[in-house]
């Protein structure tokens, strides 16, 4: 195992949440989730109360990698986007910057069109950001964490399971 | 590969349960979800055909508790044990921080041990990973069964690093926490060591 080769900091989450809330304002959609390709949830802003965000980052995930699959099936490399219809509630899916995705929940109070158009401009913000994250040198970071989880023993790890 | 929300002082831990078909992988998970306090777990989610096997995976995320200010999450994953869902398990396979593999006791199932094993193995090393490095515990489950292999057998056929074991009924609970307490602790010490790097 590597070490935690993403660390988000506050200024980090602030702003990834700002591009989520912009865009959640722009598409008029619902709730807005910034998750990774495997299944964790990196940033959300909007209407996210009572939406369980960590089965919905696994679950997108998931459904990505099927959708890969099947469309390596057809000759197909990459799957972009995928679109979840309901009946009320829709979910627009979207790769970011290969190891990011983007989920809008929206309704009938806006359209397909108009989230495809809003999440493709809020994609491009997106990456960048996240290629700022990536590359930033992040050694201070790492040398408050390693300080912190240096401290970290087995009677702490022993504690969690106390049942 | 963890992932460190420094900002929300969380730290997420992949572990992955492996094994095959019929081992007790997911009956592990649902002892888990049914003896965790409701506000440490979320729901257990399990993509299974009407048979109840498992299609594409089981997930259920742990938040159990705080270490020295951290949240502390572990999302469990099962894979497919049947041997035709091969890209299910490799995609769950990914950045995983810790495994379990959960061996079946019984006689008649030892070469199914060996070749889920190797499997695992070899999905590993596909993604440029070994069982030399990712934290691994193994659990030896049905040891209430009559047809059962001797433990050091077991041992001699699919623990040759000597990886940390437990023995199991995971139906009745027994070794279930053990095991999940054992491999959380080797991924827990290893993302120490990994930090001081």
């Amino acid at each position: 195992m590597a070490a935690a080769d993403l660390i988000l900091t506050e200024q980090d989450e602030a702003r990834l949440g700002g591009l989520l809330q912009m865009l959640c304002e722009d598409a008029k959609g619902r709730a807005a989730f910034l998750v990774d390709r495997y299944g964790r949830v990196l940033a959300a802003a909007g209407e996210t109360v009572g939406v369980d965000a960590t089965s919905l980052a696994a679950l997108t995930a998931g459904s990505l990698a099927a959708a890969s699959s099947l469309s390596h099936l057809v000759g197909e490399n990459a799957v972009r986007s995928l679109h979840h219809e309901g009946e009320k509630e829709d979910l627009f899916i979207s790769v970011v910057a290969e190891e990011a995705i983007l989920v809008l929940h929206f309704n009938r109070r806006s359209s397909l069109g108009l989230v495809r158009l809003r999440v493709k401009n809020a994609s491009r913000q997106i990456a960048s950001a996240l290629t700022e994250i990536a590359e930033r040198d992040s050694s201070q970071d790492r040398a408050a964490l390693q300080e912190e989880l240096s401290r970290i023993t087995d009677a702490d790890i022993d504690n969690l399971f106390a049942y | 590969m963890s992932f460190i929300n420094y900002a929300a002082r969380e730290i997420n831990c992949k572990l992955v349960y492996y094994g095959p078909g019929l081992c007790g992988k997911t009956t592990n998970l649902q002892h888990i979800y049914a003896r965790v306090d409701p506000g440490a777990k979320g729901k257990l989610i399990s993509l299974a055909t009407e048979t109840e096997r498992t299609l594409f995976f089981d997930f259920l995320p742990l938040e159990l508790g705080t270490i020295r200010g951290f949240k502390t999450r572990f999302h469990l994953y099962t894979v497919p044990g049947q041997v035709f869902y091969d890209a299910s398990r490799k995609l769950i396979l990914r950045r995983a921080d810790g495994v379990v593999f959960v061996a079946d006791s019984q006689f008649e199932r030892l070469e199914s041990n060996i070749e889920s094993l190797e499997n695992l193995e070899a999905n590993l090393a596909e993604q440029g990973d070994s069982l030399d490095r990712l934290p691994c515990v193994i659990q030896y489950n049905k040891r209430d069964l009559p047809n059962i292999v001797p433990v050091e057998s077991l041992q001699a056929a699919l623990n040759p690093r000597n990886a940390p074991w437990f023995e199991a009924v995971a139906n009745q609970g027994t070794g279930v926490f053990e095991t999940l307490k054992g491999v959380a602790k080797l991924v827990l010490n290893e993302m120490k060591k990994a930090t001081l790097a």
